[in-house]
């Protein structure tokens, strides 16, 4: 496996539409998908991350970057000048800038999110997408969905009759 | 391996229920919020009725829950709700039937959505969880209340066993018996519903102040576990001690191992 500075070991990621990233193995171990494959020795000198396009896949490795503990030689000065609140919050706002995308990325990050299993993109993107809907009327939120409403309109009496306080 | 293993970006992870799970885990966790996305459409309201997605909502919320509202403590335990429509929880909804022989019931604290009421006759506590209604009766244990130790002086606190297990729980009762004023100990003892049995009881002596005692506005009353409610602090149970004690004003029960510190 290729290394690069002092003591960071490097890992292809390969995208299907054949891109390649070069990044640090932590980075890359923000995804449990990934640092299983490095445990378990599966990775060679390059990972295929199926069906995630290099577009999604560079947005994914700069949340990585973002997130990854900033520990050993490099992180220590940041973390040893910056408490831990300031950087929670420095976080949070890089995070609201970062997910302020047109919803079919999104809708892609959230995919590649699950299959990388990264836990803290999944929360953001899938909490976006809730909050972007969880305030609208019914109307809206099956507009969003592209679906239509089936339920019969007995049946949809029904459930508004048994929980009417919800819908005051 | 996780929920999805094909990701493709042509379908929306609305289609994929696992996605869609994923994202109707982050409603808020007002009362409201379920039965709102259920009227959606039909697929949105299997997801939310599975009883497994109920129980992975609560787990995610459970650092966050809305407060409904408060119990009045004061004799008549009614419901105060807090919240404004839609998430207004009514009175009638979470209101204890009252069993007549129960007499004058004693709350002793909600925790973990439970709340624990102390009886008198016989001497019982009701593990109450308003959500569903279920009750269950315990006896107290009869060796808590020897050596001049009444139901007054009595408190308890019940919690769930681990976090996000809304099957168990435990109760923990806790009184300071002891023989005179200068001869004080604590006492407490654990219910498991997972055992549903008592453990043993866990006693710790608490020390006595000369001092306190000939200066203290409690000269004459035994040190006892004070009536307000436990504070639960990490894996510790607190109470307030009344009298005339040295040291710090609280004995300490570990909820999770149940040993008296």
């Amino acid at each position: 496996m290729a290394t690069r500075e002092a003591g960071k070991k490097m890992i292809m990621l390969k995208s299907p539409d054949g891109m390649e990233f070069e990044v640090e193995e932590a980075v890359a171990m923000e995804s449990q998908t990934i640092r299983k494959m490095i445990e378990d020795d599966c990775a060679d000198t390059a990972i295929l991350i199926p069906n995630i396009n290099s577009k999604i896949l560079s947005r994914v490795i700069e949340y990585c970057n973002k997130h990854v503990p900033t520990t050993g030689a490099t992180g220590a000065a940041a973390s040893d000048t910056v408490a831990p609140a300031a950087l929670a919050e420095d976080l949070k706002i890089w995070d609201a800038e970062f997910i302020k995308v047109n919803r079919a990325t999104r809708f892609d990050l959230i995919q590649a999110a699950s299959y990388l299993n990264i836990k803290g993109l999944l929360d953001l993107t899938s909490q976006t997408t809730i909050d972007t809907i969880s305030d609208n009327s019914l109307e809206e939120i099956r507009s969003f969905l592209s679906t239509k409403n089936d339920y019969l309109p007995e049946e949809e009496q029904t459930i508004r009759r048994e929980n009417q306080w919800a819908f005051q | 391996m996780p929920a999805s293993s094909h990701p493709s970006s042509q379908a929306s992870p609305l289609e994929d229920g696992n996605l869609l799970r994923e994202i109707l885990l982050r409603l808020p966790p007002d009362p409201s919020s379920l039965p709102r996305a259920s009227l959606a459409c039909t697929r949105w309201r299997d997801h939310v009725a599975d009883p497994g997605f109920r129980r992975r909502f609560r787990l995610h919320h459970r650092r966050n829950p809305p407060l409904l509202g408060f119990f009045d403590g004061c004799g008549s335990l009614d419901f105060l709700p807090t919240l404004d429509a839609p998430d207004r929880v009514a009175p009638e909804r979470f209101s204890l039937k009252r069993d007549e022989g129960d007499g004058v019931r004693r709350p002793l604290g909600c925790r973990h959505g439970l709340m624990l009421l102390l009886v008198p006759k016989p001497l019982r506590v009701i593990v109450w969880d308003p959500v569903t209604g279920d009750q269950h009766r315990l006896d107290v244990p009869p060796g808590l209340t020897t050596n001049e130790c009444y139901e007054s002086v009595i408190n308890g606190a019940v919690l769930r066993a681990a976090a996000g297990d809304a099957e168990h729980f435990k109760v923990v009762m806790v009184a300071a018996d002891g023989d005179g004023v200068e001869n004080r100990r604590a006492v407490a003892c654990v219910y498991s519903s997972e055992t549903g049995a008592w453990g043993g009881f866990i006693t710790a002596p608490i020390p006595y102040d000369a001092d306190a005692h000939a200066s203290g506005l409690f000269w004459r009353f035994s040190t006892s576990i004070y009536i307000d409610h436990a504070v639960l602090a990490g894996d510790s149970l607190y109470w307030q001690l009344i009298g005339n004690f040295e040291g710090e004003a609280e004995p300490v029960c570990n909820a999770g191992a149940g040993a008296y510190l």
